[in-house]
């Protein structure tokens, strides 16, 4: 797990340090930097991998832009020459300085300083004055990774790191009406293909038990299932896909109830989705979801966030970072379980970004014993990660 | 980079966070300013969150018992918090505590103890600035647009100086029937002439806006 993470000059995180749990949310004004914190720990991610250019970016969920938008550029304050990543599991870290040459034509990423070092000893260290010996647009950190042994704690963080995805799901690629372009696995960052990792989900040995829990958060169905195209009553006008997510509305008759993703409310699909993530074995063992609320009515986004975390700390290794903006879905987290961790994002006063975590201490727990529920108390501005309008 | 400070804002509007806001810039201080009250999001009945706006959501926020059992906790995380409502208030019916002006300061200091009162206090709790410009921010709001206008002089005993800025521009402030409408908009594009008045004209012209920038400096910085 990756348990320290630091980024140094990169859009508008100066400097913003976070000690992470398995489940982490991150709740704030729009603007105030939460999509930049994920994409920064999937710079990282692509600098793990071993190269840092638009596709392995993109590849991460990583909004693509000009590279001399990703440094820090605050007025009154010098450009940072480097964009500095660092992070750290229990026994091991990663540590990485990227800069970019000003050239239009020059899409890669090029290494300034990187350390890699486990419990034990450094096994990467280079710095500038390696340029003459390193190409400095590959990492060298990947190149050593064939030498270390998978149980090396170095390598597992490496292999965490550049495995780290950010999802930003949409209901057009949820229902597979746009192809989602991302080869990513178990589903699309956007989505897509959510029907076939549905239904690694169903036909696991837990199957039942998980259609179960997905049923009771999406009370319309009786029941869901993946389906081949022909089976799923589909319009002539959608995309013909492999296999569909089909729901049984338990209100309509025989024969008129089923409903395809195409067809169901989005909201259900939104669930599929995230229980994908949490559960599918073949998701990162690190990923970010943005927005995870997104269209989801408030009691269902509380619902799923809570159901989420069961999930997510039911499996041993799994990591999330989630950014929302529906309150109430803060109201059901189990925050008093240390995993569970939430952060308010803010901007000051000159614009950088500020992350806090949000502490359960007695403070917060007198503020419950009066009814004040998490969700009342950061909308009245007392937790922080709030606009002023 | 120093860690930025957490400071909380309960005010009547929002152009008065933003004043207030321009302060906290113009000290150099890094901070998180939140405006808590009033929260701006109306009810059914329009009235702006769950204590209304204006100085009588100010009041309602103060007295309410939840914040008055509460205030230390609420603000143990945060450096300050700044309670501001306008010397004006004096001259309401339920108030009632103006007095003669000039001086500005006897009619604030009689507001500030209403302020105080309202948080069920002797003094001032700790973390707690007030902030009573007299006789409204937008005093403070002139004297940092405008510093050299003749109209400064007793700026602090006029009663609207809304209407001052009325018809100047930028335009901050427009008259609608029986009240002044400010563009948070436009107020947000005069940052930096505030904080710059702020750091000069502000405080020389303005007595209460020199006596909450020090108490804000020792609360904050």
């Amino acid at each position: 797990m990756i348990k320290r993470f630091t980024v140094t000059g990169f859009k508008s995180l100066e400097r913003v340090h976070l000690e992470l749990g398995r489940v982490n949310v991150f709740v704030g004004a729009n603007g105030s930097g939460k999509s930049n914190l994920l994409e920064a720990l999937g710079v990282l991610g692509s600098a793990a991998r071993g190269r840092v250019d638009d596709e392995s970016l993109q590849r991460r969920g990583v909004r693509p832009g000009l590279p001399d938008r990703y440094r820090t550029a605050f007025t009154q304050a010098q450009l940072a020459a480097t964009i500095q990543f660092k992070a750290s599991s229990h026994e091991a870290s990663y540590d990485v300085g990227l800069y970019h040459r000003s050239e239009p034509d020059e899409p890669t990423w090029r290494y300034s300083t990187e350390k890699l070092t486990d419990k034990t000893k450094k096994i990467v260290g280079r710095s500038p004055a390696s340029l003459k010996k390193l190409d400095p647009a590959a990492g060298y950190a990947a190149l050593k990774l064939v030498e270390l042994d998978s149980s090396n704690a170095a390598s597992q963080l490496l292999h965490r790191l550049e495995g780290y995805r950010i999802f930003s799901p949409t209901t057009p690629h949820l229902r597979g009406l746009v192809p989602d372009e991302s080869k990513s696995r178990p589903v699309g960052l956007s989505g897509g293909h959510l029907a076939e990792a549905v239904q690694d989900l169903l036909a696991g040995t837990s199957g039942a038990a998980l259609k179960r829990e997905l049923l009771q958060l999406v009370e319309w169905a009786a029941d869901v299932d993946v389906a081949p195209p022909e089976e799923a009553n589909l319009s002539r006008s959608v995309p013909s896909p492999r296999s569909v997510v089909r729901f049984t509305d338990r209100f309509m008759a025989d024969a008129h109830n089923h409903l395809s993703a195409y067809d169901a409310s989005e909201g259900a699909l939104y669930v599929m989705f995230a229980a994908v993530l949490a559960l599918h074995p073949a998701a990162p063992r690190t990923l970010a979801i943005d927005n995870v609320d997104h269209a989801l009515n408030p009691r269902l986004a509380r619902a799923l966030l809570s159901r989420f975390c069961g999930w997510v700390l039911s499996r041993p290794d799994t990591q999330v970072l989630l950014t929302a903006h529906n309150p109430v879905a803060l109201d059901e987290l189990p925050l008093t379980n240390d995993s569970v961790r939430l952060f308010t994002v803010d901007r000051t006063t000159s614009g950088r970004t500020k992350v806090e975590r949000v502490r359960i201490d007695e403070r917060i727990l007198a503020l419950a014993q009066q009814g004040l529920t998490l969700s009342r108390m950061w909308v009245m501005g007392l937790i922080g990660g709030v606009p002023n309008v | 980079m120093s860690e930025a400070v957490d400071i909380r804002v309960v005010c009547e509007g929002p152009t008065d966070t933003l004043v207030i806001r321009s302060a906290v810039e113009a000290l150099g201080v890094e901070a998180v300013v939140t405006q808590i009250q009033p929260e701006n999001n109306s009810n059914l009945l329009g009235t702006l969150g769950e204590f209304g706006g204006g100085w009588k959501g100010v009041r309602a926020w103060c007295q309410s018992p939840f914040i008055r059992e509460f205030l230390h906790v609420t603000l143990a995380n945060a450096r300050a918090l700044v309670i501001h409502v306008d010397a004006d208030i004096a001259h309401d019916k339920e108030l009632s505590c103006a007095k003669p002006c000039p001086p500005a300061r006897d009619t604030t200091d009689a507001v500030r103890a209403v302020v105080t009162g309202w948080l069920g206090a002797a003094t001032v709790p700790p973390k707690v600035v007030l902030c009573v410009p007299a006789m409204a921010t937008e005093a403070w709001v002139f004297c940092a647009l405008f510093p050299e206008d003749k109209l400064t002089a007793g700026i602090e005993c006029r009663k609207q100086p809304a209407a001052l800025l009325v018809p100047r521009k930028p335009r901050l402030v427009a008259k609608k029937k029986d009240r002044y409408a400010k563009d948070t908009v436009a107020y947000e594009a005069a940052r930096e002439t505030l904080k710059a008045g702020w750091r000069t004209s502000v405080p020389r012209l303005c007595g209460e806006g020199a006596r909450f920038l020090a108490e804000l400096r020792a609360a904050i910085t």
